[in-house]
């Protein structure tokens, strides 16, 4: 079965996703009388996963290391009064637990996940734009970038803090037990280290994927916490669905500006 | 794979490039492998293997003006360099040197 056109669908997945104009003025230009939509179909798809081979590959480690991260508790917690509270948790705190691969409800390492960088990329480009909208100046991609990964570092070390002060005034854990062994800053500082580190490690991974690959390393690590949490949670609600796609949908605007800005930084 | 070698399918593009001189471009060298290997070959990885061709230094590309059967898209057209060239002469050598002794080896099949 053969057309003049090329299937629309295909088409606009080439258009929209190869990144090679050239490759889809070839494929155009080939599709004629002697070339079937099947070809055009196939020649797509295999396009398409050459291009984003590296992006997949990345995908696949990142799930795995959040599978893995999330199973690694932070030292100074209860483990089994942790389990005991994450079960009768419900609402927000899923959503949230969600979007860091399910390491929240384990206090894991990764449990603040790549959320600061998000937020603190979103914050700076968000205040950028509004600067340039203002007063028509332009911000210098290297200091974004500086400005959001000191932001990022900061909104994890008070992230961090939130998370140890709340685990610690936790008197509701069923069975009566206690879910931090010693409270204080023996329990704090070490705690708030780790968990930073893990978000800055995080960081790391996702700069070098923006930078090197063919991907948008913020939105593979976001998006690679969003699979592993979602396969841990016991039901997916519509209400957590939908929050799940605004994040995703936010997070991939930011992730598009800073990537531009993270690679303008280097040259 | 160090950044001197190529892959088997590096070198048909290689070699299909230097085939086609001026008019050596994606579909074109898709053809022109296929004619002659027989198999289906897809443009995308054609594609895929010219970026790594010419990252290694061994094609260099240029973009022509757009042309409406193109949808208004340009064509990207490959040019093989000295180093691409030396290379396809060496694997053709090397090819060529390693041929001698296979009907020896076929008869020691059979």
């Amino acid at each position: 079965m053969t057309s003049n056109r090329p299937p629309s669908i295909a088409l606009w997945l080439l258009e929209r996703f190869s990144g090679n104009d050239a490759l889809v003025g070839d494929l155009v230009e080939a599709f004629g009388p002697r070339r079937s939509t099947l070809w055009f179909w196939k020649q797509t798809l295999v396009a398409l996963l050459a291009a984003h081979a590296n992006a997949l590959l990345a995908l696949t480690g990142l799930i795995a290391l959040f599978a893995i991260g999330r199973r690694v508790a932070i030292p100074g917690v209860n483990a089994d009064a942790l389990a005991a509270l994450a079960a009768g948790t419900a609402g927000s705190f899923r959503i949230y637990d969600a979007l860091s691969g399910g390491g929240l409800a384990r206090v894991s390492v990764l449990a603040l996940a790549i959320h600061p960088y998000t937020t603190a990329a979103t914050a700076v480009e968000f205040a950028t734009w509004l600067r340039r909208l203002a007063f028509g100046r332009i911000t210098a991609s290297k200091l974004i970038v500086r400005g959001t990964r000191m932001l990022a570092v900061l909104v994890a070390g008070i992230q961090a803090l939130g998370l140890t002060l709340f685990l610690e005034r936790q008197s509701q854990v069923p069975g009566g037990l206690s879910l931090v062994e010693h409270p204080g800053w023996t329990f704090r500082i070490p705690a708030i280290l780790v968990l930073t580190c893990g978000t800055v490690f995080l960081m790391a991974i996702s700069d070098r994927l923006s930078r090197t690959g063919s991907a948008n390393g913020l939105l593979l690590v976001f998006a690679a916490g969003a699979v592993v949490g979602l396969t841990a949670l016991p039901t997916l609600s519509l209400g957590v669905a939908l929050q799940l796609a605004m994040n995703l949908a936010i997070v991939s605007i930011t992730a598009r500006a800073y990537r531009r800005d993270l690679c303008a930084s280097v040259r | 794979m160090s950044r001197g070698e190529f892959s088997h399918f590096e070198l048909l593009v290689l070699t299909a490039v230097v085939r086609l001189g001026d008019r050596a471009y994606g579909v074109n060298i898709a053809d022109e492998i296929e004619a002659h290997s027989g198999r289906d070959v897809i443009v995308g990885s054609v594609y895929a293997a010219l970026d790594r061709l010419e990252d290694k230094g061994f094609v260099t590309s240029k973009l022509a003006d757009p042309t409406p059967e193109r949808g208004g898209r340009a064509k990207k057209y490959f040019r093989v360099t000295g180093a691409g060239l030396r290379h396809v002469r060496e694997a053709q050598r090397v090819l060529t040197a390693l041929w001698r002794g296979v009907p020896k080896f076929k008869e020691g099949l059979t």
